[in-house]
């Protein structure tokens, strides 16, 4: 790989402190002292329920779990019930003859302080030194529904929930094979979150998984947030603007780039599924091409990546065309332009700085309001604000449509990390073109390109199926060929089964 | 490192931000959309501007001025000693040169500044103006777009129609340097309130006034250089035999050039053209009583317009071998097809043109005759 | 079942670097297209009149057999380049010294092309800006690149080509008010004229030199050959498309007097929406003009490595990048010295890229020669 390697291996070295162990760690037979253990290692904590219950109507026994995050129904009639009516002898237990759920049984506090955590419930009975850990998990959850960010017209409309377990099912829902592998890893120091990585084993590169393992191994963390924290730990080029992964909410894009041979990353509470390795081309294309006629897929993936032009450049080429070549517009444009310009005290420049920073807070604060006065706040914005200032004479009629159709070019893009950086690309890009002209143009030109082509993404190139220009390729990236045509997979990630069965 | 080595290029580049550049601001700006040439009555040169202001509640407005000065390049200096924003010369659309400048003073010296710089527009149309510059540069027409923009769409207007011949500054410079060709140029007169496109004006190898070509001359000299083969509107009187009624016969026909084939030859030192032209053509009107059914009518047609062209065609000639110029661009057949001749001849080549012999032969066919028998 | 295609092979040794063929033919073309086309007509002009579309086809076929002469050499010690085949060859002394020459033959390259560079721009695009704040700007990208190997230079090259496809379809559109006659007659002085302007081409077609440096990097070698004259045909191409355009458009005494004129044709271009479209053009085209000086500046890094033998790839490539801002600091060339500086490069490159590989080969054929004899 490139230099970038020794960037990500030293960062992120945490100290690692060890977790606080308790001094007792095994269960006594007493069922007092149990009780005391458990108070005293939940001490603030008010959800904590001990329910006392004889078994059999002799033994003691202590039935304890965290309120919330259980479910009370299965409690009640998968546990309750059977051990109060059901149970003839204490040996029924071990051999899960009661008990409805799935049992563990477990000699050590840790595992019964995790297990607690987690929305598990515990057993212990007097007199026995194993305590049971039982299923009952049920925090509240969101039902399915379609992402706000990511609506498609003929897809499916189902979203990721925020339960690693039902994001699994949701995808296997797409991909019922057996070779769909997923492997677990446990990540955080204080508080353990799992991911998941999916992957297709009979297509998916070998060496990506292990690459991957290497990279989520190498750093600490306290806790793993969200999956873009998880993104930004395993990346290349740290100092890049472009996203070297995509964050998608839907299961079926999420089949669609496993099946390309890409590997998905589950991060436990968070609706947000981390795909990688990714090229350029992938952020422009949506699950929505594969359901169009050919020739209308075409058409749109060429509109997404003229919008793509369209939000880096025109701002810049605004500037350059008014402060430098003035020649390039033909004679009456120039004369409108000038008289629109004349009342307009700042340059170029600031003009269009200033109006897309208006922008940027627009939609900043479009982002946070709730959806009937962000509608108003947009439509005050943008048109009475705008207008305002073209009449007061601060801006230009010209820098009002320039900056309306950057923005909404950049919201073409479907993936909204690339949508992002392509905002904060032009604000350089503006500023070469103020210092060098049409030159500064082309310089800028040629230093994204120089960027994209020396950036990979977990070994892969990221500017193919441009840079190393893969001819096959060409069928489904800018243009997508008719269906019965692509019968082999995108090179991109480099899958180690290229027909599609 | 690397952050060492951004941060170290960020600040040189915000340290010489605010330096010396090329930005120009355009609305602060003075574009000259038209440049003119003249003399005045000492035969000193006058150069003369024109440009758009732009300053609030001035909708419309034009600033013109005229100053003195050695050379072209000087007058910007003394414009700007005048007008209180830069000039600017990278828009301007068109060159007025006066007459009394062409027939007194070698022009192309003249214009070495517009054609050095790069950032002078080639694209500038040449005018030849019939008076004074300073007339056509300072009217003000009233219900017309910009004067310059306006003289602009004439001239392009009328190229179309063959009726003169736009010519750009670079066309301008090669016709000037080849030697197989002279010059050529638009000419425009101020008639009372009005701008009247006169033809062309024919000059010669250095730039020297010879003659002037009227609409029709123009549009004969436009079928033998074949710049555009767009449609030519012609009309011609008609002798017939018989019917002596007292309005005058003419038809008026719309051509367009098919072919036009030029071949040279050489007999005794002196080089014989062959100018062959296949033309077909819709009648457009026709002042006179005839009956087109026939073939034999048609073709008795045909005929006369061949032979009224040839007559025509033959007079255009023998002016141009009179004034010794040649802008159809014969030259450059001599030096296609008999480059040894041409050496001998190069520099002396209008001379030459004004002993050679050209014959001229169109072949006129008829497609339609519009809606009417 | 699991597929092992040789893409899983591959991308294990991907960690090498690497180029394919069409990029070593890239490579090599990008290397090609660079300053001499802006001149070329005029030089034809000035010594084989309208003929000298001629002039290119032969200087075509010298720079193709020596291509393939080159390819040879290198064939026979594949994963070597130049430099390592000079101390072979000539020993450590010797050798070193040679390599020396190489690198300032690079360097000079190097400088030539970047100065000829900001001055046209300069003079047609930004007259007031200092140069050295442009050749800041461009040493951003050839940061990026040469620190990324060839094989970030190789995709470069690649996407440079397809995004400039458009260049010289655009540049006929001046044919409109061509005159044809201007071509006839052919081989109008007689053949001296012709084949002494073939001189001059060899400036244009320089950069097939590139193979010596870029062979050993080349994955599929059995091509090698087929490439580099792939690669010297589209140069060819080039500038007989550009070389024609100007025999039509102008005539042969306006040639003369223009500097560039492939520049001053392109002031012709126009579009209703886009008047002086050159200004656009130029921009782009400087911007081409970076794959002709990138590889040139690849073979002095390598160079300064192959002599010095310490110091990593970047801290070299970051000297070069300084010592070429304190030039463009200090030295602003007027533009007699930049033709002098063009005039330069070709001897240099007429010795280095035609000369010495005729003499290398001969060379190397004695040295086998009696090798095999000692041995036997």
């Amino acid at each position: 790989m490139n230099g970038r390697k020794w960037l990500i291996k030293n960062k992120n070295k945490a100290l690692k402190e060890p977790v606080h162990e308790k001094a007792v760690s095994s269960i006594s037979r007493d069922l007092q002292i149990n009780e005391k253990e458990l108070y005293s290692l939940f001490d603030e904590a008010p959800d904590l329920k001990v329910h006392h219950i004889k078994l059999n109507g002799e033994t003691n026994a202590i039935l304890t779990y965290l309120e919330g995050l259980t479910d009370k129904k299965t409690i009640q009639s998968n546990i309750l019930k059977p051990l109060m009516t059901k149970m003839k002898s204490i040996d029924q237990l071990w051999s899960s003859n009661v008990i409805y759920s799935h049992i563990i049984c477990t000699l050590s506090w840790t595992e019964i302080e995790a297990a607690l955590l987690e929305g598990n419930c515990i057993l212990f009975v007097n007199g026995e030194e194993k305590a049971i850990i039982i299923d009952s998990q049920g925090w509240p959850q969101r039902s399915v529904e379609e992402p706000h960010s990511e609506t498609m017209l003929k897809a499916n409309h189902e979203g990721f929930l925020e339960t690693a377990s039902q994001n699994i099912a949701l995808i296997r829902r797409f991909l019922p094979n057996r070779e769909l592998k997923i492997k677990q890893y446990k990540i955080g120091e204080r508080a353990k979150t799992n991911i998941y990585l999916i992957y297709l084993r009979d297509v998916t590169n070998p060496i990506i998984i292990e690459e991957l393992e290497q990279r989520i191994n190498s750093f600490t963390v306290d806790t793993l947030l969200t999956t873009g924290e998880l993104e930004q730990y395993i990346e290349d080029a740290t100092f890049s603007p472009f996203p070297q992964s995509i964050l998608t909410e839907r299961p079926d894009a999420t089949a669609m780039h496993i099946l390309e041979g890409r590997v998905a990353i589950i991060v436990d509470r968070s609706p947000r599924v981390l795909i990688t390795p990714v090229n350029f081309l992938t952020f422009f294309q949506t699950i929505d091409d594969y359901s169009l006629r050919w020739y209308l897929a075409i058409f749109v993936r060429l509109l997404r990546l003229l919008s793509f032009f369209i939000a880096v450049f025109l701002p810049a080429l605004y500037i350059v065309v008014i402060a430098f070549h003035y020649e390039v517009l033909p004679m009456k444009l120039i004369l409108s332009i000038s008289e629109s310009r004349e009342h307009v005290p700042v340059s170029p420049f600031l003009e269009a700085i200033l109006m897309e920073s208006t922008l940027e807070l627009l939609r900043e604060a479009g982002i946070r309001l709730p959806s009937n006065i962000g509608q108003t706040v947009s439509i005050v914005g943008g048109i009475v604000i705008g207008q305002a200032a073209v009449q007061a004479g601060l801006v230009s009629n010209i820098m009002v449509i320039v900056v309306s159709l950057t923005a909404i070019a950049s919201f073409i893009v479907p993936v909204f990390d690339m949508a992002y950086s392509i905002r904060l690309v032009r604000f350089p890009m503006m500023i070469l073109g103020w210092m060098f002209g049409m030159v500064g143009i082309a310089m800028g030109f040629m230093i994204i390109l120089a960027h994209l082509v020396t950036m990979e993404s977990m070994g892969t190139s990221y500017g193919t199926p441009l840079s190393p220009m893969k001819y096959s390729d060409w069928k489904d990236s800018v243009i997508r060929s008719p269906l019965r045509n692509l019968k082999r997979r995108q090179s991109g990630p480099r899958p180690i089964q290229r027909n599609k069965k | 490192m690397r952050q060492g080595i951004y941060k170290f290029v960020i600040v040189i580049l915000i340290v010489v931000l605010t330096g010396c550049t090329d930005r120009i601001e355009i609305e602060d700006a003075t574009l000259i959309l038209s440049l003119g040439l003249d003399l005045d009555e000492k035969n000193n040169l006058v150069v003369y501007e024109r440009s758009p202001i732009f300053r609030r509640g001035t909708h419309g407005k034009t600033d013109h001025t005229g100053v003195h000065a050695a050379t072209v390049q000087r007058s910007y200096s003394n414009f700007e000693a005048l007008i209180s924003t830069s000039i600017y010369n990278g828009k301007t659309q068109l060159l007025f040169i006066g007459k009394r400048l062409l027939q007194r003073k070698e022009i192309f010296p003249f214009l070495d500044s517009l054609n050095r710089d790069p950032e002078n527009a080639t694209n500038l149309r040449v005018i030849a103006v019939d008076g004074p510059v300073s007339e056509v540069i300072n009217m003000e027409p009233k219900d017309k777009p910009r004067l310059s923009i306006y003289i602009a769409q004439l001239v392009d207007t009328s190229a179309l129609r063959h009726l003169t011949t736009k010519v750009t500054l670079r066309q301008f410079h090669y016709m000037i340097v080849e030697p197989g060709i002279t010059p050529i140029i638009s000419e425009i007169r101020k008639d009372q309130k009005e701008l009247r496109i006169l033809g062309n004006a024919l000059l010669d190898k250095k730039g020297y006034y010879c003659t002037s070509l009227n609409l029709r001359e123009t549009q004969l000299l436009e079928l033998l250089r074949d710049t555009q083969r767009t449609p030519y509107e012609f009309t011609f009187p008609v002798r017939l035999p018989g019917n002596h009624s007292k309005n005058k016969k003419n038809i008026s026909i719309s051509i367009k050039p098919k072919k036009l084939k030029i071949t040279t030859n050489y007999h005794n030192g002196v080089p014989q053209f062959d100018i062959d032209i296949k033309l077909v053509g819709n009648i457009t009107e026709r002042t006179f009583n005839m009956n087109l059914d026939k073939e034999a009518n048609k073709r008795i047609i045909e005929t006369i317009v061949e032979e009224e062209m040839n007559k025509q065609m033959a007079t255009l000639i023998k002016k141009l071998q009179r004034y010794q110029v040649d802008p159809i661009g014969l030259g450059l057949y001599v030096r296609a097809y008999h480059y040894n001749e041409w050496k001998a001849i190069e520099k002396e080549w209008p001379k030459t043109f004004a002993k050679s012999t050209i014959r001229f032969t169109p072949h006129v066919e008829i497609k339609n005759i519009g809606v009417l028998h | 079942m699991m597929e092992y295609t040789s893409e899983g092979v591959a991308m294990r040794s991907q960690s090498i670097n690497n180029i394919s063929l069409m990029q070593y033919i890239f490579i090599i073309h990008g290397t090609q297209v660079g300053i001499g086309i802006l001149t070329l007509p005029r030089e034809l002009t000035e010594i084989a009149g309208t003929d000298g579309w001629i002039s290119i086809l032969i200087g075509g076929a010298f720079s193709i057999l020596v291509s393939i002469l080159i390819t040879s050499i290198m064939k026979k010690h594949p994963d070597k380049t130049l430099y390592d085949l000079l101390l072979i060859y000539f020993g450590s002394y010797l050798g070193t010294l040679v390599n020396f020459i190489v690198v300032l033959y690079g360097a000079l390259a190097t400088i030539t092309v970047i100065f000829t560079t900001l001055f046209v721009i300069n003079v047609w695009v930004l007259v007031e800006t200092p140069t050295y704040l442009i050749l800041a700007g461009y040493l951003i990208p050839l940061f990026i690149i040469g620190s990324n190997g060839i094989k970030a230079l190789g995709r470069y090259s690649e996407i440079t080509f397809y995004f400039s496809i458009w260049m010289p379809i655009l540049l006929l559109f001046p044919l409109k008010d061509a005159h044809v006659l201007n071509l006839l007659p052919v081989v109008k002085e007689g053949w001296y004229p012709i084949i002494s302007a073939v001189r001059t081409t060899f400036l244009s077609f320089l950069g097939f030199e590139m193979a010596f440096f870029f062979y050993p990097y080349l994955t599929c070698k059995q091509h090698a050959t087929k490439g580099i004259i792939v690669a010297n045909l589209l140069s060819l191409g080039m500038f007989l498309v550009i070389t024609m355009v100007s025999y039509l458009f102008f005539s042969p005494k306006e040639i003369t007097q223009y500097e560039w004129p492939t520049l001053t044709l392109l002031k012709v271009i126009e579009f209703s929406f886009l008047e002086r479209f050159e200004i656009i053009y130029l921009s782009f085209y400087m911007y081409v003009l970076s794959t002709t000086w990138l590889p040139y500046t690849y073979v002095t890094i390598l160079g300064s490595q192959a002599i010095l033998k310490k110091g990593s790839h970047k801290k070299h490539l970051l000297i070069f990048i300084f010592l070429l801002l304190l030039i463009s600091i200090f030295f602003q060339p007027s533009y007699l010295q930049i033709a002098k500086l063009a005039k330069t490069w070709g001897s240099a490159g007429y010795i280095m890229g035609y000369v010495f590989p005729v003499l290398l080969g001969f060379y190397i054929i004695l040295h086998h020669f009696f090798k095999t004899r000692k041995s036997a």
